[in-house]
């Protein structure tokens, strides 16, 4: 390989939370299988935050929900998935449950939906220490109110004592945070957690959460569509198509050192600052593929410009690699070839690849 | 721990007093007069029951001998009966019977219908079928039928009334509890409080079930007229509480022969039942529009 290589953070990597290997998680409907979940595999590490990145289908909150043992339909068809060395598929509901909440815990996309209307937004977040830490009321309504402070609730203690419609939609994310982290969990999986919210307030609820992310010393996995986020927050990044895995790497080198077709389209289609006025967004031709109805070899290679068809594009299926670093892997035949490829020759027409 | 620095300004908490949801219902609840007359009558009538001693001069099984099918007096208040007791008495004795079975088997209806109507929406598949198909045998089976074959086991009495009423009246509620279980399950707050890792009984009885009561309570209210109604049709086929309880049914159907000359016999304790089950009605409907803010 010809060009430097990155460092991709090895070593300051914290202890090993969650290990996903081959994980295969499939819906049985009528009309066929669902591969929502095709084979996919990641750790993550204490202290880190670990962006999946995708368009809608591809996977990633199925993903993430399976983990969590979510998804009461899916049908698990293969792999594995580690929580601190424990098998989280074989557990018991029962102790699947006290992880749930306790150490793994979720933010959610909308947080309009995600608050219980008819509880004060106080006795929410308080219900989780009474359930996992198993306090009183009163000790659990402290917590709360503590709690509320820690994400940045002007006046906590007024706020307890409020129903979710009185909050503006960027404290009711805050409120969802402050519940999600109240038992000290060692990940927090936050999917979409600023879709909802407007751009201003996207970046304040950010914020929150990378600071929560330091004080209780876990780890996040964002899930999300939105490469600006990942850009400025992820430590590593991993690219979902189709139930697959596309790329994964540091952000650095995902931005910088692309080595797959699907991850180039997404940087395309991403407006920039610092781009002229007659900069042109480029889209991804067509759109995501059915998921029971998967194309041949690479699930990408019908909207791939550097695709060869009829080729091994079509005809088999392309395995993760290693590329620049040890943790930049990447699923194309032709990862090499896209050395020379940037996203500017892309927007201006040039796509000729190398040898 | 360190805390945050606000990043939201200070003066994004609004400055009007937040009104909870309850004083929002109430408020809304005040401005349906009908409703409200039914509310003042229910709360008359309460206190009738609970204070009936002080109220009426006779006790309800007292006999005035020189007395027999008077018509209302200053003396009795609504007339004597056949054998000389004291209709107003017997009246307002006969609030405590009606509402006492009317909330009693709604209470029991409540228990039931909202637990398999939660279970079978929380849980659908098998446990569903199986809840939804109990309904459907017990709609099979009409009540006073029920009613006939309990009494005759287990003796007329106001008991045995509540138990038929109770165990018929819940087949509604569930389907109503069920449907409202089917569409809040889906909602993100309940996957939320899943991911969160509570219990799966306490999501469905602190987490749904405060969402799905709106219905319910105001089934429940219509329902407590309906009990009351369906205890005096009892009571008028002689298979409810026996004489002396003073039930208004009971009354009725002891006061049938004397339409001609006595109708005052009918005409209180039938008006009871009426004016009752009315305000009920009343009043459920007011606390539909009152917990339902997009119907106003």
């Amino acid at each position: 390989m010809s060009e430097p290589t990155v460092p991709s953070g090895l070593s300051r990597r914290g202890e090993l939370l969650l290990s996903v290997e081959d994980l295969q998680a499939y819906f049985d409907t009528d009309d066929g299988t669902v591969k929502a979940v095709d084979g996919v595999s990641f750790d993550i590490y204490r202290g880190e935050v670990f962006a999946v990145v995708g368009e809608s289908g591809s996977g990633k909150s199925v993903t993430a929900t399976t983990i969590m043992g979510l998804q009461p339909t899916i049908r698990i068809a293969g792999g594995s998935v580690h929580w601190k060395g424990r098998d989280l598929l074989a557990m018991s509901e029962e102790e699947h449950r006290r992880i749930r909440g306790g150490e793994i815990a979720m933010i959610f996309q909308d947080p309009l939906t995600a608050l219980n209307p008819v509880h004060t937004v106080g006795r929410q977040i308080g219900e989780m220490a009474r359930i996992h830490e198993g306090l009183n009321h009163k000790q659990a309504h402290e917590r709360a109110i503590e709690m509320i402070e820690l994400v940045g609730i002007p006046e906590p203690r007024k706020r307890a004592d409020m129903y979710p419609h009185e909050f503006s939609g960027g404290m009711r994310q805050r409120a969802m945070i402050a519940m999600a982290i109240t038992c000290k969990p060692d990940l927090l999986i936050a999917d979409e957690p600023t879709t909802a919210l407007d751009v201003t307030v996207q970046a304040q609820v950010l914020d929150v959460l990378l600071a929560i992310k330091d004080e209780i010393d876990s780890a996040i996995m964002l899930i999300t569509h939105d490469l600006g986020v990942v850009a400025g927050l992820a430590d590593r990044v991993m690219v979902m198509y189709a139930g697959r895995q596309a790329e994964i790497g540091t952000a650095a080198e995902l931005f910088y050192q692309t080595r797959h077709p699907y991850t180039f389209g997404l940087l395309a289609s991403l407006p920039r600052l610092d781009g002229g006025d007659d900069e042109e967004l480029v889209p991804i031709d067509g759109s995501p593929p059915s998921l029971i109805h998967v194309p041949s070899g690479c699930a990408f290679h019908p909207r791939c410009r550097f695709a060869e068809v009829p080729g091994r594009c079509n005809e088999e299926r392309p395995l993760l690699r290693t590329v620049t670093s040890d943790g930049h892997v990447t699923a194309c035949h032709f990862a090499e070839r896209l050395a020379t490829v940037t996203v500017e020759s892309i927007r201006t027409g040039r796509t000729e690849v190398g040898p | 721990m360190t805390v945050l620095e606000p990043i939201v300004p200070a003066v994004e908490v609004p400055s009007a007093p937040a009104r909870s949801l309850r004083g929002e219902a109430w408020r809304r609840f005040r401005r349906n007069r009908m409703a409200m007359v039914g509310l003042a009558f229910l709360a008359l009538l309460v206190l009738a029951a609970v204070f009936a001693p002080l109220i009426t001069k006779y006790t309800p099984i007292e006999r005035d001998n020189s007395a027999f099918r008077q018509p209302p007096s200053a003396e009795h208040w609504f007339g004597t009966d056949k054998i000389g007791r004291d209709v107003f008495s017997r009246v307002v004795y006969g609030a405590r019977v009606s509402l006492r079975i009317g909330i009693a088997a709604t209470t029991m209806a409540l228990v039931i219908g909202v637990v398999l109507g939660a279970v079978a929406g929380y849980f659908g598949g098998i446990i569903d079928t199986l809840v939804m198909r109990l309904t459907d045998v017990f709609l099979a089976i009409p009540y006073i039928v029920l009613a006939v074959a309990i009494a005759s086991v287990a003796g007329r009495s106001e008991n045995s009334v509540i138990i038929v009423l109770g165990i018929t009246g819940w087949l509604g509620l569930a389907r109503i509890v069920r449907a409202s279980f089917l569409s809040l399950k889906q909602l993100e707050y309940v996957e939320a409080a899943h991911a969160l890792g509570y219990a799966r009984t306490r999501i469905m009885f602190r987490h749904i079930l405060p969402n799905a009561l709106q219905p319910v309570i105001v089934y429940g209210t219509v329902l407590v007229g309906s009990v009351i109604l369906s205890e005096a049709a009892l009571s008028f086929l002689n298979v409810g509480p026996q004489d002396p309880t003073p039930a208004w049914g009971l009354m009725v159907s002891q006061g049938k022969g004397d339409l001609a000359n006595a109708s005052h016999l009918l005409f209180f304790p039938g008006g009871a039942i009426c004016l009752t089950v009315l305000a009920l009605v009343l009043v459920g409907d007011g606390l539909r529009d009152a917990l339902d803010p997009k119907l106003t």
